[in-house]
């Protein structure tokens, strides 16, 4: 703006003649990035040389490449501030219409993108004047691609023809022209044309939302139509439609017109029909409502549970606990249960899989009594599921389960199995479960007999939970993955801030030590070495005087450099922990002295940084 | 050496403006290269290079310069004197000291620096050019040290292939450990074939810079330009940085990485292996490595030859290097106090593979390679009793990776 | 981290919401390209045709791993359709016999799913023209010639072809039907647009572009079957063998109608499932990147796990006898050594293993019904070569 008709100093005018040069290059790479550098180009120009010059010059741009095509439809919506504002913007319109009539659907849908972007700048007369004609020029062109185009357009061209209350006849006029075209676009001929219209069908109508008569009378015919098309991807898209559209209608237009089409769909000839009702069926039952939806959604929604088609059930086990939260326990109990039963033993893992990440979620639904009969034998079936992946998705939500079975239930019926997990083959499924003891420790407590020794008895089932947890959290600091290593020290750190000091002291403590001592693998001294530090910052300063440190002091002394640094690090968090000023500050500082003369560079480094920290 | 020669120009200009600085240290190089023979002029110029990364903080440089005489580690010592013929000229010793000396404080200073470039690179975000130029300078003042036959001591984490599957490598530190409390040799083969080949070796070395002694890498048959230019890590450059300069820089590291390594001097490790025109580990030490991968040769025949059910010796049908069998194998284990040769280079759909009586191990560490194989990886950790351990892995679930973008490589004949 | 899973696993199943054509072309894209770039090494001499179907942006060299694999596929199914069009010693005399105003072809070569596949210029176009010039010299009977493939595509090949003096010259005269998507041409070749799926429209679509089904007749697949479910890929097998162009409502009495089927031959370029890592990975990726997925491939226990089951299924569909063979297990049937020898050199593989696993992977089948065909592949069919 600023720069006026002139159009920029010497040096711009020398810059924009060489990329307009770059536009007309043989070379791909410089047209495309002079394109890239379009609203450049204009503004330097400045507004009316943009409109008679380059926009002309676009139009003619009979460039042979897609990329370039595509650059130059992304770009062009960006120069709307340069061909001089609001009132001149229809000025792009004209060379994305050509390019969204292209053969390379690509271009055509960056096009149209252009298209509405510029349209939404129109103001209403201009979109009377030059808009609107352009969607009818593209809705009547020859050649199906244009159709395809037009049918993106018609929901910016409706909105911008009737915003503001009423329009003279002319819009009125304009109006039912539109809608007349895009209805017979929902016939074409050609199934891509249908499938754009199917596409678009849901916000054509959300354009007229306060047109309930049009909605009612023609966009329900036409949806109609699309709904009964012969080409199933066609139909695929008509159901996404089921949706917009039950949004926009009358509760009496959605049981008759949409939901008889939902339950067709549902048991439709195409499993992608059926797949994408899958997805679409509990938010259609929420716009309707449980009451209606029990007569007949419902019972679709469970038949698609047990389609023949794995995808499909794979769409609607992710759905299983919303469904049993809008249905209710009583028909959860009756109907949707005895079928996932059915999807916990299914031959397809990723169905599984889906089931298991979200089937506990319906805990809370059947209530405690429920989920211990019926739900539960579900979950110990999918936590012996022979996928990794079923596994985990189980072991990550069984927190949800917790607190709907208690305490007591859970250590019964689920400890066997956690068990099993923790020395799982895969080890991210035994890192799951590492991330789930402190829950569990939080919600049992250190009374209870899975963290301490004297709390077990003689019963035989306590003492494999005591085993469980004592003896595999420590178990972990030598697993053969490291990651499980650090787990397992963030474990030990993280329950020792729940049990405290002396808890630590008598379970933990004893085990690092030992391992120092005789762990003939460095990597699993390394993780002691560094557990030391983090156990350090939750226990008594008497404990550390009394045990960590002579033990850290001790391994100072190992034989490899990796445990020396780690140990130089996990001092400073010592003396962190210590008070200033005590003696035991004075000997864990003196012992990174000794280590800053370590032959080893990298021990010199740790043992200098911890040693600055103070 | 013209290269060398050149740096030596750089320096020079660097420090023109401070001109009583510049007299300093010409007074240096005036007065050593008086009373030395040729091989100390040499140790000049790395002394000088070392000098080189001061420049930014020329205030330490004076202060280093004047107390050059301090003590050096003298494994340091060792190690350059090995490579240089040894000098009891005290002028050169006390050279020797004194880059050992800057290239201590150096890494001291340094290390805040590419502790931040680490850092970026695990989030498999890549560096900017210039940092990219850095590292590789720094990368080569370490690397031209290294020795052709590179002595590591147990214990140690042995890899194979990773071929720029960065999330893959995020995998292989999650299951061996990350660096430096894990100490590593990778052998060779960091670049090409994957999406995020630059990521992938820009952290391998930046660590290797950050962790000299805990992080070890020699050089695999893709390390060189002219395999990069058909496989991938060149076209990848000049994607992620619009021009060519990072593959430059990182090829020219290319040249200064090791050809093997000897652990305990017990097993030698190497990226492809044997050749019939070595006989003896110092015949390793004698090739002049700082060049690109020749077609032939005994450099070409250790980063390209295969181990195989043969006797003696064959033609490989990889056009380069040979193949090699199991006498082949043990005799020169023999002849050289070998336990083992560990070597990568192709693909196992187990992970690794034995062969020769125990004799030789392939280890391969890219799972699912090509994002499409299938196969498990593995890392083989030798513990300071030098006991091996296997560990496979499989390749990072989806819900690591970034979002796989559009594929630019075709993986099947659709 | 566990929700990260949980996440990813709720929109598990490969069904992206981009649009079919977009998906279908792709494919087919990464064909030609993968062609055009073999062809650009000089893997393929003679195709000059493959790079015209490329868009200029989207040419590409291909790592030789790709190029080689490319070039053995490319190779064999135009050496076997070659073999079939050279001139046959016994019905020489039948080209001459009749001289009439209609042209006489005495062969027919359907590519279903052909997608840009440039085989008829390079084995048939390019001697139409010389064959103006000079007399009958050429040893090559003529060829009527079908590309199917899906619409999309054939609109496309057609707007090439157009856009092309060197593919449009051999065609002669031509014309186009049903909405642009066909092409009719008098030097034979064909172009039809149809759905692989569905082998009933394809049985009407053939016969209303007047296609001989009393000729011999050679159908052509690459990677085309290995889309279908094993049921639509038998229906379309069991056409390629037995179907005489009689409408199906006469499905009964199969024994009469068998014994008018001329002779028929498939050659195919497919994928192959072994049931290993490599061939479980092969399916979740085609399925999970391209959207496109090896349907057939996808059956632990279908049709596509190895040679044997594939043999299994053409026996089933109505080919009297067939061979399928490994593309690591094949080279030296029908290429000569030279051949071979010339296509390894042309670029230096870093790595042999993983392209024997590739290509372990893919095979390629000739089945033959009649004697005609199991004498022209005699050497393929014979079981240790």
């Amino acid at each position: 703006m600023n720069s006026g008709g002139g159009g920029g100093g010497p040096d711009d005018v020398v810059a924009v003649a060489a990329l307009i040069d770059e536009l007309k290059s043989e070379d791909v790479r410089l047209r495309l990035n002079s394109i890239s550098r379009l609203s450049t180009i204009a503004a330097a120009l400045g507004p009316e040389r943009t409109r008679n010059e380059l926009v002309p010059f676009l139009v003619d741009m009979n460039d042979d490449d897609d990329e370039c095509l595509m650059a130059v439809a992304e770009h062009i919506p960006s120069l709307v501030t340069s061909v001089g504002g609001d009132e001149f913007v229809h000025a792009l319109l004209l060379p994305l219409e050509s390019l969204s009539t292209v053969e390379e659907t690509v271009v055509r849908q960056k096009a149209v993108e252009g298209l509405v972007k510029v349209g939404e700048r129109c103001d209403r007369a201009s979109a009377m004047e030059h808009f609107c004609p352009l969607v009818k020029r593209l809705a009547t062109g020859e050649w199906f691609t244009a159709r395809v185009s037009a049918c993106g357009l018609f929901a910016c061209a409706l909105e911008k023809v009737s915003s503001n209350g009423n329009g003279g006849e002319e819009e009125k006029k304009m109006i039912a022209q539109l809608r007349s075209l895009f209805g017979q676009l929902c016939d074409d001929e050609t199934p891509m044309v249908r499938r754009a219209a199917a596409t678009n069908l849901g916000k054509v109508a959300e354009a007229s939302v306060e047109d309930k008569q049009f909605i009612n009378d023609e966009v329900l015919n036409w949806f109609g139509k699309l709904t009964a098309d012969e080409q199933d991807s066609v139909r695929l898209l008509a159901v996404d439609d089921c949706v917009s559209l039950s949004k926009l209608v009358s509760e009496e237009e959605r049981l008759k017109s949409i939901v008889p089409v939902a339950l067709k769909f549902s048991s439709d000839t195409s499993w992608r029909v059926r797949y994408a009702v899958a997805q679409q069926i509990y938010e259609l039952c929420e716009i309707i409502g449980a009451d209606f939806a029990r007569e007949d959604l419902f019972p679709a929604y469970e038949n698609l549970l047990e389609d023949a088609e794995a995808e499909v059930r794979i769409a609607a086990a992710a759905k299983v606990s919303k469904f049993c939260a809008l249905a209710g326990p009583e028909r959860s109990r009756e109907n949707i249960i005895p079928r996932v039963r059915e999807l916990a033993k299914d031959a397809s893992q990723h169905v599984r899989a889906a089931l298991a990440s979200v089937v506990m979620e319906s805990a809370p639904t059947l209530g405690k009594e429920e989920t211990v009969n019926q739900l539960l034998p579900i979950f110990l079936v999918l936590l012996k599921d022979e996928f990794p992946d079923v596994r985990l998705n189980v072991i990550g939500k069984l927190d949800q389960v917790n607190e709907v079975i208690g305490v007591d239930t859970l250590s019964k019926e689920l400890l066997p199995a956690i068990k099993d997990l923790a020395e799982d083959r895969h080890w991210r499924v035994r890192l799951a479960i590492i991330e789930y003891i402190p829950i569990l420790a939080t919600q049992t407590g250190e009374s209870s007999f899975l963290f301490s020794k004297e709390a077990s008895t003689s019963d035989s089932e306590n003492n494999s939970a005591e085993d469980v947890l004592n003896s595999l959290c420590l178990r972990w600091l030598a697993d053969p993955v490291s990651s499980i290593r650090q787990a397992a020290g963030q474990n030990l750190q993280n329950l020792t801030a729940l049990f405290g000091s002396a808890w630590a002291k008598e379970h933990v403590i004893p085990k690092l030590e030992s391992l120092l001592q005789t762990e003939k693998n460095y990597l699993v001294r390394v993780t002691v070495a560094s557990t030391l530090g983090m156990l350090a910052e939750k226990v008594d300063e008497g404990d550390i005087t009394g045990t960590l440190f002579p033990i850290a002091k001790a391994a100072a002394a190992d034989s490899v450099a990796n445990v020396r640094f780690n140990i130089a690090k996990s001092l400073e968090k010592m003396a962190k922990s210590v008070s200033a000023g005590s003696a035991i500050r004075t000997e864990i500082l003196e012992v990174l002295d000794g280590l800053k003369a370590d032959a080893d560079v990298d021990v010199q480094f740790y043992a200098s940084e911890a040693r600055n920290a103070f | 050496m013209s290269k060398r020669f050149s740096l030596w120009g750089n320096f020079w200009r660097i420090f023109e403006p401070n001109s009583s600085l510049k007299n300093n240290l010409l007074d240096y190089v005036i007065r050593a290269s008086k009373d030395v023979v040729s091989s100390v002029s040499l140790v000049l110029l790395v002394f000088l290079r070392g000098a080189l990364f001061c420049a930014q903080e020329e205030t330490r440089f004076v202060r280093v310069a004047e107390t050059r005489k301090t003590n050096a580690n003298n494994r340091d010592l060792n190690s350059i004197s090995s490579r240089f013929p040894v000098e009891t000229n005290p002028l050169s010793l006390s050279l020797f000291s004194t880059y050992c000396y800057i290239i201590r404080i150096l890494r001291m200073a340094s290390s805040s620096e590419v502790d931040a470039w680490i850092a970026t690179l695990r989030k498999c975000e890549i560096i900017d050019e210039n940092s990219v130029k850095k590292l590789c300078q720094m990368a080569v003042e370490i690397l031209v040290e290294e020795s052709n036959v590179q002595n590591i001591s147990s214990p140690v984490t042995i890899c194979g292939d990773i071929h720029g599957q960065f999330y893959d490598l995020k995998e292989l530190f999650s299951v061996g450990g990350e660096c430096p409390d894990t100490n590593y040799l990778f052998m060779g083969d960091f670049v090409d074939r994957g999406f995020y080949s630059v990521e992938t070796f820009l952290l391998l070395l930046a660590l290797k810079v950050r962790y000299p002694d805990r992080m070890f890498l020699i050089r695999g048959n893709h390390e060189c330009r002219q395999i990069t230019q058909v496989y991938g890590f060149y076209d990848e450059c000049l994607r992620k940085y619009g021009s060519v300069n990072v593959w430059r820089y990182c090829t020219d590291v290319f040249d200064y990485l090791s050809l093997s390594a000897m652990i305990d001097g017990r097993a030698l490790c190497v990226h492809g292996g044997l050749s019939p025109n070595i006989t003896t580990i110092d015949e390793i030490r004698a090739i002049d490595r700082k060049r690109e991968v020749p077609h032939e040769g005994p450099m070409c025949d250790l980063l390209w030859s295969d181990p195989e059910d043969i006797k003696g010796w064959g033609l490989s049908p990889r056009g380069a290097g040979y193949l090699f069998g199991d006498d082949a194998c043990k005799s020169f284990n023999e002849k050289n106090a070998l336990k083992l040769i560990c070597r990568a280079h192709q693909l196992v759909m187990e992970g690794y593979k034995w062969m020769f009586d125990k004799e030789l191990v392939t280890v391969w560490s890219a799972p699912n390679y090509c994002y499409r194989c299938g196969n498990v990886a593995s890392l083989l950790e030798l513990d300071e009793h030098f006991t091996p351990r296997f560990k496979v892995f499989e390749a990072a679930p989806d819900s690591n990776r970034a979002a796989p973008g559009k594929r630019t490589v075709p993986d099947y004949f659709l | 981290m566990s929700n990260n899973n949980n996440n990813n696993n709720n929109t598990k199943p490969g069904l992206a919401k981009d649009d079919e054509d977009v998906r279908v072309q792709s494919t087919n894209d990464e064909a030609t390209v993968a062609r055009a770039s073999c062809a650009s090494v000089g893997h393929i001499p003679n195709d000059p045709y493959s790079v015209l179907f490329v868009n200029r942006t989207k040419v590409r060299r291909n790592e030789p791993l790709h190029n080689l694999g490319t070039f053995y596929r490319v190779a064999h199914v135009r050496k076997a359709i070659e073999m079939f069009l050279m001139s046959d010693d016994d019905d020489d005399d039948d080209d001459d016999a009749e001289e009439e105003d209609t042209v006489k072809y005495a062969k027919q070569v359907i590519n279903l799913g052909s997608g840009y596949d440039t085989s008829w210029w390079c084995l048939v176009g390019n001697n139409a023209s010389s064959r103006d010039g000079k007399e009958e010299s050429t040893k090559r009977s003529r060829v009527k010639w079908y590309d199917v493939d899906f619409a999309e595509v054939t609109r496309r090949k057609i707007k090439t072809i157009e856009k092309h003096e060197a593919l449009r010259e051999p065609l002669g005269v031509y014309h186009f039907e049903r909405d642009g998507s066909e092409l009719r041409s008098t030097s034979g070749y064909n172009l039809v647009s149809a759905d692989l799926r569905d082998a009933e429209e394809i049985k009407e679509i053939l016969t209303e572009a007047r296609v001989d089904w009393q000729l011999p007749t050679l159908f052509v697949t690459e990677v085309a079957l290995s889309y279908l479910n094993g049921e639509k890929c038998e229906k379309a097998l069991r056409m390629c063998a037995t179907f005489n162009g009689e409408s199906s409502n006469s499905n009964n009495g199969s024994k009469d109608r068998n014994t008018v089927v001329a002779n028929r031959a498939i050659v195919s370029y497919e994928a192959m499932r072994l049931n290993d890592e490599f061939g479980r990975r092969m399916c979740r990726n085609v399925r999970e990147q391209r959207g496109t997925p090896f349907l057939a491939l996808e059956e632990e226990n279908g049709s596509r796990v190895d040679c044997a089951s594939v043999e299994a299924m053409f026996l089933r569909c109505g080919f009297d006898s067939v061979k399928c063979r490994k593309m690591t297990e094949c080279q030296d049937v029908l290429l000569s050594r030279e051949e071979i020898y010339r296509a390894e050199r042309l670029e230096m593989l870093d790595e042999r293993e993983e392209f024997n696993l590739i290509q372990s992977h893919y095979g390629v089948s000739v089945a033959v019904r009649g004697d005609y065909f199991a004498r022209k592949y005699r050497r393929w069919l014979m079981h240790s070569s």
